[in-house]
Protein backbone atom coordinates (compact mmCIF):
# COMPACT_ATOMS: atom_id res chain seq x y z
CA UNK A 1 0.00 0.00 0.00
CA UNK A 2 1.90 3.78 -0.87
CA UNK A 3 2.33 5.90 1.39
CA UNK A 4 -0.15 9.45 1.13
CA UNK A 5 1.83 12.32 0.00
CA UNK A 6 3.60 14.17 3.19
CA UNK A 7 3.35 11.21 5.32
CA UNK A 8 7.05 10.11 6.06
CA UNK A 9 7.81 6.47 4.60
CA UNK A 10 8.57 5.09 7.71
CA UNK A 11 5.08 4.86 9.01
CA UNK A 12 4.26 2.83 5.71
CA UNK A 13 3.36 -0.37 7.66
CA UNK A 14 1.12 1.62 9.76
CA UNK A 15 -0.45 3.09 7.53
CA UNK A 16 -1.18 0.39 5.31
CA UNK A 17 -2.68 -1.52 8.47
CA UNK A 18 -4.74 1.95 9.27
CA UNK A 19 -6.28 1.57 5.81
CA UNK A 20 -7.04 -2.48 5.90
CA UNK A 21 -9.55 -1.78 8.67
CA UNK A 22 -13.33 -1.65 8.14
CA UNK A 23 -14.46 1.40 8.77
CA UNK A 24 -17.74 1.40 6.38
CA UNK A 25 -20.77 2.33 7.72
CA UNK A 26 -23.52 -0.01 8.91
CA UNK A 27 -26.44 -0.95 6.47
CA UNK A 28 -28.70 0.59 9.53
CA UNK A 29 -26.53 3.78 9.24
CA UNK A 30 -26.78 3.86 5.09
CA UNK A 31 -30.47 3.79 5.54
CA UNK A 32 -30.65 6.42 7.79
CA UNK A 33 -29.18 8.73 5.55
CA UNK A 34 -30.47 7.61 2.34
CA UNK A 35 -34.04 8.51 4.23
CA UNK A 36 -32.42 11.79 4.95
CA UNK A 37 -31.36 12.07 1.08
CA UNK A 38 -34.87 11.41 -0.01
CA UNK A 39 -36.84 13.31 2.27
CA UNK A 40 -36.02 17.47 1.26
CA UNK A 41 -37.61 20.23 3.22
CA UNK A 42 -35.84 22.66 0.69
CA UNK A 43 -37.83 24.71 -1.31
CA UNK A 44 -38.14 23.98 -5.17
CA UNK A 45 -34.96 24.93 -7.44
CA UNK A 46 -32.30 24.08 -4.44
CA UNK A 47 -28.93 23.52 -6.51
CA UNK A 48 -25.80 23.46 -5.46
CA UNK A 49 -24.91 26.72 -6.20
CA UNK A 50 -24.35 29.13 -3.78
CA UNK A 51 -26.56 32.50 -3.32
CA UNK A 52 -23.59 33.98 -1.80
CA UNK A 53 -21.58 35.87 -4.29
CA UNK A 54 -24.51 36.94 -5.71
CA UNK A 55 -25.57 38.24 -2.60
CA UNK A 56 -22.13 39.98 -2.17
CA UNK A 57 -22.40 41.65 -5.35
CA UNK A 58 -26.11 42.84 -4.22
CA UNK A 59 -24.81 44.30 -1.43
CA UNK A 60 -22.54 46.70 -3.28
CA UNK A 61 -24.41 46.93 -6.62
CA UNK A 62 -27.67 48.06 -4.65
CA UNK A 63 -26.58 50.97 -2.93
CA UNK A 64 -24.24 52.04 -5.57
CA UNK A 65 -27.07 51.62 -7.84
CA UNK A 66 -29.48 53.45 -5.55
CA UNK A 67 -26.84 56.11 -5.05
CA UNK A 68 -26.31 57.09 -9.06
CA UNK A 69 -30.34 56.89 -8.96
CA UNK A 70 -31.24 59.49 -7.00
CA UNK A 71 -28.36 61.87 -8.91
CA UNK A 72 -29.81 61.44 -11.91
CA UNK A 73 -33.49 62.33 -10.13
CA UNK A 74 -32.21 65.01 -8.49
CA UNK A 75 -30.43 66.26 -11.65
CA UNK A 76 -33.16 65.64 -14.43
CA UNK A 77 -35.86 67.07 -11.40
CA UNK A 78 -33.69 70.00 -11.02
CA UNK A 79 -32.85 70.39 -14.44
CA UNK A 80 -36.06 72.24 -15.91
CA UNK A 81 -35.01 76.04 -14.90
CA UNK A 82 -32.92 76.16 -17.30
CA UNK A 83 -34.28 79.20 -18.68
CA UNK A 84 -34.92 80.48 -15.42
CA UNK A 85 -31.82 80.89 -14.30
CA UNK A 86 -30.39 82.53 -17.67
CA UNK A 87 -32.68 85.38 -16.66
CA UNK A 88 -31.50 85.42 -13.10
CA UNK A 89 -28.22 85.70 -14.31
CA UNK A 90 -28.88 88.59 -16.67
CA UNK A 91 -30.30 90.46 -13.83
CA UNK A 92 -27.56 92.93 -12.15
CA UNK A 93 -26.08 90.90 -8.99
CA UNK A 94 -27.58 92.62 -5.74
CA UNK A 95 -25.01 94.18 -3.40
CA UNK A 96 -22.66 91.56 -1.70
CA UNK A 97 -23.38 90.61 1.91
CA UNK A 98 -20.16 92.09 3.50
CA UNK A 99 -21.09 95.87 2.53
CA UNK A 100 -24.37 95.34 4.50
CA UNK A 101 -22.49 93.40 7.64
CA UNK A 102 -19.65 96.26 7.52
CA UNK A 103 -21.80 99.29 8.04
CA UNK A 104 -24.70 97.47 10.09
CA UNK A 105 -21.95 97.32 12.81
CA UNK A 106 -21.50 99.77 15.35
CA UNK A 107 -25.10 101.45 14.10
CA UNK A 108 -27.81 100.93 16.70
CA UNK A 109 -30.18 103.57 15.30
CA UNK A 110 -32.15 102.89 11.47
CA UNK A 111 -30.20 104.86 9.14
CA UNK A 112 -31.26 106.67 6.16
CA UNK A 113 -30.58 105.22 3.35
CA UNK A 114 -31.00 105.53 -0.43
CA UNK A 115 -30.73 103.12 -3.46
CA UNK A 116 -29.61 105.13 -6.12
CA UNK A 117 -30.27 103.38 -9.58
CA UNK A 118 -27.97 101.98 -11.58
CA UNK A 119 -28.88 104.52 -14.54
CA UNK A 120 -28.21 107.35 -12.52
CA UNK A 121 -24.25 108.89 -12.70
CA UNK A 122 -21.57 110.10 -10.17
CA UNK A 123 -23.85 113.66 -10.36
CA UNK A 124 -26.68 111.59 -8.94
CA UNK A 125 -24.53 110.01 -6.03
CA UNK A 126 -23.23 113.79 -5.16
CA UNK A 127 -27.72 114.20 -4.49
CA UNK A 128 -26.96 112.89 -1.03
CA UNK A 129 -23.86 114.61 0.18
CA UNK A 130 -22.75 114.49 3.91
CA UNK A 131 -23.69 117.66 6.29
CA UNK A 132 -21.14 120.08 6.63
CA UNK A 133 -22.06 120.93 10.04
CA UNK A 134 -23.92 117.76 11.38
CA UNK A 135 -21.74 114.38 12.56
CA UNK A 136 -23.06 111.78 10.63
CA UNK A 137 -21.89 107.72 9.71
CA UNK A 138 -21.71 107.97 5.96
CA UNK A 139 -21.39 104.66 3.62
CA UNK A 140 -21.87 103.60 -0.11
CA UNK A 141 -22.09 100.51 -1.66
CA UNK A 142 -20.88 101.01 -5.08
CA UNK A 143 -20.70 97.84 -7.68
CA UNK A 144 -19.17 98.88 -11.16
CA UNK A 145 -18.31 96.75 -13.80
CA UNK A 146 -14.71 97.46 -14.93
CA UNK A 147 -12.29 96.37 -17.81
CA UNK A 148 -9.60 95.29 -16.22
CA UNK A 149 -9.69 94.06 -12.53
CA UNK A 150 -6.19 94.49 -11.42
CA UNK A 151 -5.56 97.73 -12.93
CA UNK A 152 -8.54 99.32 -11.16
CA UNK A 153 -8.22 98.08 -8.15
CA UNK A 154 -4.68 99.59 -8.29
CA UNK A 155 -6.03 102.92 -8.90
CA UNK A 156 -9.24 102.65 -6.46
CA UNK A 157 -6.58 102.37 -3.72
CA UNK A 158 -3.72 104.68 -5.01
CA UNK A 159 -6.85 107.44 -5.23
CA UNK A 160 -8.21 106.67 -1.70
CA UNK A 161 -4.70 106.92 -0.13
CA UNK A 162 -4.07 110.16 -2.63
CA UNK A 163 -7.35 111.86 -0.42
CA UNK A 164 -5.91 111.00 2.84
CA UNK A 165 -8.18 107.69 3.44
CA UNK A 166 -7.01 103.98 4.18
CA UNK A 167 -8.00 100.82 3.21
CA UNK A 168 -9.98 98.90 5.24
CA UNK A 169 -10.10 95.26 3.41
CA UNK A 170 -9.34 94.31 -0.01
CA UNK A 171 -10.81 90.57 -1.16
CA UNK A 172 -9.07 90.25 -5.01
CA UNK A 173 -7.20 87.79 -6.80
CA UNK A 174 -3.54 88.98 -7.21
CA UNK A 175 -2.82 89.92 -11.06
CA UNK A 176 -5.83 88.68 -12.15
CA UNK A 177 -7.78 90.33 -14.68
CA UNK A 178 -10.99 89.32 -15.12
CA UNK A 179 -13.47 88.28 -12.32
CA UNK A 180 -14.54 90.03 -9.26
CA UNK A 181 -12.97 92.13 -6.35
CA UNK A 182 -14.65 93.96 -3.23
CA UNK A 183 -12.51 96.56 -1.81
CA UNK A 184 -13.65 99.01 1.80
CA UNK A 185 -12.37 101.94 1.48
CA UNK A 186 -12.23 104.77 4.70
CA UNK A 187 -12.53 108.39 2.98
CA UNK A 188 -12.38 111.75 4.85
CA UNK A 189 -15.77 113.12 4.86
CA UNK A 190 -14.64 116.50 2.94
CA UNK A 191 -13.35 114.36 0.26
CA UNK A 192 -16.21 111.95 -0.76
CA UNK A 193 -18.01 113.87 -3.14
CA UNK A 194 -14.64 113.76 -5.42
CA UNK A 195 -14.18 110.25 -4.19
CA UNK A 196 -17.42 108.84 -5.21
CA UNK A 197 -16.65 111.20 -8.55
CA UNK A 198 -13.78 109.73 -9.44
CA UNK A 199 -14.56 105.76 -7.93
CA UNK A 200 -17.49 105.94 -10.45
CA UNK A 201 -15.53 107.21 -13.68
CA UNK A 202 -13.12 103.80 -12.95
CA UNK A 203 -16.33 101.98 -14.53
CA UNK A 204 -20.12 101.01 -15.12
CA UNK A 205 -22.08 101.73 -12.30
CA UNK A 206 -24.09 98.18 -12.17
CA UNK A 207 -25.68 99.59 -8.66
CA UNK A 208 -25.02 102.17 -6.54
CA UNK A 209 -26.35 102.38 -2.68
CA UNK A 210 -25.86 105.43 0.09
CA UNK A 211 -26.22 105.05 3.75
CA UNK A 212 -26.73 108.38 6.02
CA UNK A 213 -26.66 107.95 9.74
CA UNK A 214 -27.09 111.37 11.77
CA UNK A 215 -24.71 111.06 14.98
CA UNK A 216 -25.23 114.69 15.92
CA UNK A 217 -27.90 113.74 18.76
CA UNK A 218 -25.77 110.71 20.36
CA UNK A 219 -23.02 113.49 20.43
CA UNK A 220 -24.47 116.11 21.81
CA UNK A 221 -26.24 113.96 24.83
CA UNK A 222 -22.72 112.67 25.78
CA UNK A 223 -21.68 116.58 25.61
CA UNK A 224 -24.62 117.02 27.93
CA UNK A 225 -22.80 114.07 30.36
CA UNK A 226 -20.00 115.69 30.03
CA UNK A 227 -20.83 118.73 31.74
CA UNK A 228 -22.51 117.98 34.36
CA UNK A 229 -19.74 115.40 35.40
CA UNK A 230 -17.57 118.59 35.05
CA UNK A 231 -19.91 120.89 36.84
CA UNK A 232 -19.82 117.95 39.79
CA UNK A 233 -16.33 117.72 39.48
CA UNK A 234 -15.59 121.22 40.44
CA UNK A 235 -18.59 121.40 43.23
CA UNK A 236 -16.79 117.94 44.93
CA UNK A 237 -13.59 120.28 44.69
CA UNK A 238 -15.37 122.82 46.38
CA UNK A 239 -15.92 121.09 48.99
CA UNK A 240 -12.69 119.70 49.55
CA UNK A 241 -11.61 123.25 50.27
CA UNK A 242 -13.53 123.69 53.40
CA UNK A 243 -10.83 123.15 56.61
CA UNK A 244 -13.64 121.76 58.99
CA UNK A 245 -14.07 118.46 56.86
CA UNK A 246 -13.19 115.15 58.77
CA UNK A 247 -10.72 112.88 57.41
CA UNK A 248 -13.05 110.24 56.17
CA UNK A 249 -15.42 112.69 54.60
CA UNK A 250 -11.90 114.20 52.90
CA UNK A 251 -11.97 110.40 51.79
CA UNK A 252 -15.23 110.24 50.33
CA UNK A 253 -15.18 113.35 48.50
CA UNK A 254 -11.58 112.42 46.63
CA UNK A 255 -13.57 108.89 45.57
CA UNK A 256 -16.27 110.76 44.65
CA UNK A 257 -14.38 113.03 42.18
CA UNK A 258 -11.95 110.35 41.20
CA UNK A 259 -14.90 108.15 40.23
CA UNK A 260 -16.42 110.84 38.11
CA UNK A 261 -12.89 111.64 36.47
CA UNK A 262 -13.09 108.39 35.47
CA UNK A 263 -16.53 108.80 33.89
CA UNK A 264 -15.43 112.06 32.29
CA UNK A 265 -12.33 110.04 30.68
CA UNK A 266 -14.83 106.97 29.52
CA UNK A 267 -17.57 109.44 27.77
CA UNK A 268 -14.74 111.68 26.55
CA UNK A 269 -12.75 108.61 25.09
CA UNK A 270 -16.14 107.57 23.31
CA UNK A 271 -16.89 111.28 22.07
CA UNK A 272 -13.57 110.91 20.36
CA UNK A 273 -13.88 107.69 18.73
CA UNK A 274 -17.56 108.55 17.56
CA UNK A 275 -16.02 111.65 15.84
CA UNK A 276 -13.24 109.88 14.09
CA UNK A 277 -15.47 107.56 12.64
CA UNK A 278 -17.84 110.10 11.39
CA UNK A 279 -14.84 112.11 9.89
CA UNK A 280 -14.44 109.36 7.52
CA UNK A 281 -16.92 107.54 4.69
CA UNK A 282 -16.94 103.98 3.85
CA UNK A 283 -17.23 103.23 0.30
CA UNK A 284 -17.66 99.62 -0.24
CA UNK A 285 -16.64 98.97 -3.64
CA UNK A 286 -17.92 95.85 -5.67
CA UNK A 287 -15.77 95.37 -8.90
CA UNK A 288 -16.81 93.08 -11.47
CA UNK A 289 -15.15 92.37 -15.20
CA UNK A 290 -17.60 92.70 -18.41
CA UNK A 291 -16.09 89.03 -18.88
CA UNK A 292 -17.62 87.54 -15.98
CA UNK A 293 -20.93 89.57 -16.42
CA UNK A 294 -20.51 88.17 -20.12
CA UNK A 295 -20.96 84.89 -19.37
CA UNK A 296 -24.04 83.96 -16.67
CA UNK A 297 -26.68 84.74 -19.21
CA UNK A 298 -24.96 82.11 -21.54
CA UNK A 299 -28.07 79.65 -21.50
CA UNK A 300 -27.17 75.60 -20.80
CA UNK A 301 -29.46 73.31 -22.18
CA UNK A 302 -31.73 70.97 -20.33
CA UNK A 303 -29.71 67.97 -20.75
CA UNK A 304 -26.20 69.92 -20.12
CA UNK A 305 -27.88 71.02 -16.83
CA UNK A 306 -29.04 67.78 -15.76
CA UNK A 307 -25.62 66.40 -16.03
CA UNK A 308 -24.17 69.02 -14.41
CA UNK A 309 -26.60 68.47 -11.30
CA UNK A 310 -26.07 64.80 -11.71
CA UNK A 311 -22.14 65.42 -11.08
CA UNK A 312 -22.66 67.88 -8.22
CA UNK A 313 -25.39 65.47 -6.46
CA UNK A 314 -22.63 62.37 -7.08
CA UNK A 315 -19.53 64.81 -5.68
CA UNK A 316 -21.81 65.32 -2.52
CA UNK A 317 -22.59 61.65 -2.19
CA UNK A 318 -18.73 61.25 -2.77
CA UNK A 319 -18.25 63.25 0.19
CA UNK A 320 -20.75 62.07 2.49
CA UNK A 321 -19.50 58.61 1.98
CA UNK A 322 -15.62 59.25 2.63
CA UNK A 323 -17.39 60.98 5.99
CA UNK A 324 -19.08 58.10 6.92
CA UNK A 325 -15.93 55.67 5.73
CA UNK A 326 -14.47 58.04 7.77
CA UNK A 327 -16.23 57.92 10.76
CA UNK A 328 -17.41 54.05 10.80
CA UNK A 329 -13.82 52.98 9.88
CA UNK A 330 -12.48 52.86 14.08
CA UNK A 331 -15.95 51.19 14.37
CA UNK A 332 -15.34 48.01 11.58
CA UNK A 333 -11.92 47.48 12.81
CA UNK A 334 -13.11 47.39 16.18
CA UNK A 335 -15.39 44.75 15.15
CA UNK A 336 -12.51 43.07 13.10
CA UNK A 337 -10.80 42.39 15.86
CA UNK A 338 -13.51 41.77 18.31
CA UNK A 339 -14.09 39.27 15.66
CA UNK A 340 -10.59 38.07 15.65
CA UNK A 341 -10.29 37.78 18.95
CA UNK A 342 -13.42 35.38 19.54
CA UNK A 343 -12.26 33.29 16.62
CA UNK A 344 -9.14 32.78 18.31
CA UNK A 345 -10.95 32.09 21.45
CA UNK A 346 -13.01 29.75 19.45
CA UNK A 347 -10.34 27.90 17.89
CA UNK A 348 -8.48 27.38 21.17
CA UNK A 349 -11.24 26.11 22.82
CA UNK A 350 -11.93 23.77 20.32
CA UNK A 351 -8.32 22.47 20.12
CA UNK A 352 -9.01 21.91 23.96
CA UNK A 353 -11.71 19.66 23.40
CA UNK A 354 -10.32 17.31 20.91
CA UNK A 355 -7.03 17.23 22.79
CA UNK A 356 -8.71 15.07 25.47
CA UNK B 1 -36.45 19.90 -3.79
CA UNK B 2 -36.33 18.93 -7.66
CA UNK B 3 -36.03 15.66 -8.64
CA UNK B 4 -32.34 16.76 -10.17
CA UNK B 5 -31.21 18.11 -6.86
CA UNK B 6 -32.92 15.22 -4.97
CA UNK B 7 -30.76 13.00 -7.36
CA UNK B 8 -27.40 14.83 -6.78
CA UNK B 9 -27.36 15.14 -2.85
CA UNK B 10 -28.15 11.48 -2.70
CA UNK B 11 -25.38 10.56 -5.13
CA UNK B 12 -23.22 12.69 -2.72
CA UNK B 13 -24.63 11.17 0.35
CA UNK B 14 -23.82 7.52 -1.11
CA UNK B 15 -20.45 8.27 -2.25
CA UNK B 16 -18.99 9.81 1.01
CA UNK B 17 -21.32 8.00 4.16
CA UNK B 18 -18.20 6.23 4.49
CA UNK B 19 -15.63 8.80 4.67
CA UNK B 20 -17.87 10.86 6.85
CA UNK B 21 -18.77 7.61 9.11
CA UNK B 22 -14.93 7.07 9.37
CA UNK B 23 -13.91 10.59 10.29
CA UNK B 24 -16.35 10.89 12.93
CA UNK B 25 -15.22 7.26 14.68
CA UNK B 26 -11.94 8.62 14.86
CA UNK B 27 -12.83 11.73 16.35
CA UNK B 28 -15.15 10.20 18.61
CA UNK B 29 -14.16 6.90 19.27
CA UNK B 30 -17.28 5.39 19.87
CA UNK B 31 -19.17 3.66 16.66
CA UNK B 32 -22.81 4.81 18.68
CA UNK B 33 -21.74 8.09 18.87
CA UNK B 34 -20.91 8.37 15.07
CA UNK B 35 -23.75 6.79 13.64
CA UNK B 36 -25.43 9.25 15.64
CA UNK B 37 -23.22 11.92 14.38
CA UNK B 38 -22.98 10.79 10.49
CA UNK B 39 -26.84 11.24 10.64
CA UNK B 40 -26.77 14.77 11.69
CA UNK B 41 -24.16 15.86 9.54
CA UNK B 42 -26.28 14.91 6.49
CA UNK B 43 -29.69 16.35 7.95
CA UNK B 44 -27.44 19.67 8.30
CA UNK B 45 -26.41 19.13 4.51
CA UNK B 46 -29.77 19.01 3.56
CA UNK B 47 -30.46 22.14 5.03
CA UNK B 48 -27.65 23.87 4.34
CA UNK B 49 -27.41 22.69 0.67
CA UNK B 50 -28.12 26.05 -0.92
CA UNK B 51 -25.45 27.42 0.63
CA UNK B 52 -22.86 24.41 -0.76
CA UNK B 53 -20.64 26.05 -3.44
CA UNK B 54 -18.92 23.40 -5.41
CA UNK B 55 -16.01 26.16 -6.71
CA UNK B 56 -14.77 26.72 -3.42
CA UNK B 57 -14.20 22.86 -2.88
CA UNK B 58 -15.38 19.75 -3.05
CA UNK B 59 -18.35 17.94 -1.74
CA UNK B 60 -16.47 15.53 0.94
CA UNK B 61 -14.18 18.53 1.88
CA UNK B 62 -17.80 19.95 2.95
CA UNK B 63 -19.57 17.50 4.03
CA UNK B 64 -15.82 16.73 6.37
CA UNK B 65 -16.02 20.90 7.38
CA UNK B 66 -20.33 19.90 8.81
CA UNK B 67 -19.26 16.60 10.44
CA UNK B 68 -16.54 18.15 12.30
CA UNK B 69 -18.70 20.88 13.31
CA UNK B 70 -21.20 18.62 14.37
CA UNK B 71 -18.29 16.60 16.55
CA UNK B 72 -17.57 19.77 18.22
CA UNK B 73 -20.96 20.78 18.93
CA UNK B 74 -21.30 17.03 20.49
CA UNK B 75 -18.10 17.75 22.68
CA UNK B 76 -18.93 21.02 24.14
CA UNK B 77 -22.73 19.78 24.85
CA UNK B 78 -20.57 16.45 26.28
CA UNK B 79 -18.43 18.51 28.16
CA UNK B 80 -21.38 20.61 29.42
CA UNK B 81 -22.98 17.34 30.65
CA UNK B 82 -20.42 16.23 32.47
CA UNK B 83 -19.80 19.02 34.52
CA UNK B 84 -23.42 19.65 34.79
CA UNK B 85 -23.82 15.46 36.10
CA UNK B 86 -20.00 15.15 37.57
CA UNK B 87 -19.84 11.72 35.21
CA UNK B 88 -17.70 10.81 32.44
CA UNK B 89 -20.74 9.26 30.10
CA UNK B 90 -18.31 10.13 26.98
CA UNK B 91 -14.70 8.52 28.98
CA UNK B 92 -16.56 5.32 29.67
CA UNK B 93 -18.58 4.51 26.68
CA UNK B 94 -15.06 5.40 24.59
CA UNK B 95 -13.59 2.48 26.29
CA UNK B 96 -15.73 -0.36 25.23
CA UNK B 97 -13.69 -3.32 24.27
CA UNK B 98 -13.64 -4.57 20.79
CA UNK B 99 -13.65 -3.08 17.23
CA UNK B 100 -14.27 0.23 17.33
CA UNK B 101 -12.35 1.55 14.90
CA UNK B 102 -12.27 -0.97 12.73
CA UNK B 103 -12.73 -3.98 11.52
CA UNK B 104 -9.11 -6.05 11.38
CA UNK B 105 -7.22 -3.92 13.07
CA UNK B 106 -4.85 -5.69 15.46
CA UNK B 107 -6.21 -5.02 19.78
CA UNK B 108 -2.58 -3.15 19.68
CA UNK B 109 -3.28 -0.85 16.78
CA UNK B 110 -7.04 -0.50 18.69
CA UNK B 111 -6.01 0.04 22.09
CA UNK B 112 -3.28 2.63 20.85
CA UNK B 113 -5.40 4.20 18.40
CA UNK B 114 -7.96 5.02 21.65
CA UNK B 115 -5.07 6.12 23.36
CA UNK B 116 -4.71 9.07 21.30
CA UNK B 117 -6.62 12.39 21.77
CA UNK B 118 -9.56 13.32 19.52
CA UNK B 119 -7.24 16.34 17.35
CA UNK B 120 -4.53 13.24 16.78
CA UNK B 121 -6.89 10.62 15.43
CA UNK B 122 -8.68 12.92 13.77
CA UNK B 123 -5.60 14.71 11.60
CA UNK B 124 -5.20 10.55 11.37
CA UNK B 125 -8.00 9.96 9.98
CA UNK B 126 -8.62 12.85 7.75
CA UNK B 127 -4.89 12.02 6.07
CA UNK B 128 -4.82 8.48 6.19
CA UNK B 129 -8.02 6.98 6.27
CA UNK B 130 -9.77 9.46 4.18
CA UNK B 131 -6.53 10.55 2.05
CA UNK B 132 -7.35 14.03 1.81
CA UNK B 133 -3.88 16.18 0.83
CA UNK B 134 -2.32 18.34 3.24
CA UNK B 135 -3.68 21.60 2.04
CA UNK B 136 -7.96 20.39 2.53
CA UNK B 137 -6.97 18.54 5.38
CA UNK B 138 -5.27 21.62 6.92
CA UNK B 139 -8.21 24.13 5.41
CA UNK B 140 -10.61 21.70 7.58
CA UNK B 141 -9.07 21.54 10.51
CA UNK B 142 -8.10 25.42 10.62
CA UNK B 143 -4.25 25.39 10.67
CA UNK B 144 -1.51 25.98 8.00
CA UNK B 145 -0.40 22.38 5.99
CA UNK B 146 3.04 22.90 7.64
CA UNK B 147 0.91 22.63 11.12
CA UNK B 148 -1.49 19.61 9.89
CA UNK B 149 1.89 17.77 8.42
CA UNK B 150 3.18 18.20 11.80
CA UNK B 151 0.46 16.84 13.94
CA UNK B 152 0.48 14.02 11.59
CA UNK B 153 3.75 13.06 12.24
CA UNK B 154 3.29 13.44 16.09
CA UNK B 155 0.01 11.54 16.05
CA UNK B 156 1.87 8.68 13.43
CA UNK B 157 4.70 8.31 15.91
CA UNK B 158 2.84 7.78 18.86
CA UNK B 159 0.67 5.66 17.37
CA UNK B 160 3.78 3.34 16.28
CA UNK B 161 4.90 3.53 19.79
CA UNK B 162 2.23 2.73 21.49
CA UNK B 163 1.62 -0.31 19.00
CA UNK B 164 5.35 -1.85 19.66
CA UNK B 165 5.06 -1.24 23.42
CA UNK B 166 1.91 -3.26 23.59
CA UNK B 167 3.25 -5.75 21.14
CA UNK B 168 6.38 -5.96 23.39
CA UNK B 169 4.09 -5.77 26.69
Amino acid sequence: MSVPDGIDERFGTLVGELRSGETAASPELRERVRAIATRGPEPPGARFRSRLPRRRAALVLVPVCALVAAAVGVGVFTSGGGQKRAVELERPPSPRAPSAGLFAAGRPDVPATAKVPASLGAADSASLPPSGSRHQLYSVDLHLRVSDLSATTKRAIQLTRGWGGYVLRVDSGAGQKAGDAYLALRVPIGKVQTALAKLTALGTIVANHVSIQDIQGQLNKRYGQMADLRAQIAKLRARLTDAGLTDSLRAALQAAIAQRQASLVELQDAQTAQKTRASFATVALELQTKKAAAVAPSKPSRIGEALHNIGRVLVTEAEILVYVLLIGAPFVIFAALLWAARRSYRRRREEELLAR
Amino acid sequence: MSRRAELDFAAICEENLDGVFGYLLYLTGNRTVAEDLTAETFERALRRLRRYDPRRGSAKAWLLALARSTALDHFRSEQRRRKREGTFALLDAGAVEGDVFGHGYSPALEAALHSLSAGEREVVALRVLLDLDGETAARLLGITPTACSTRLHRALQKLEEKVRDDVRA
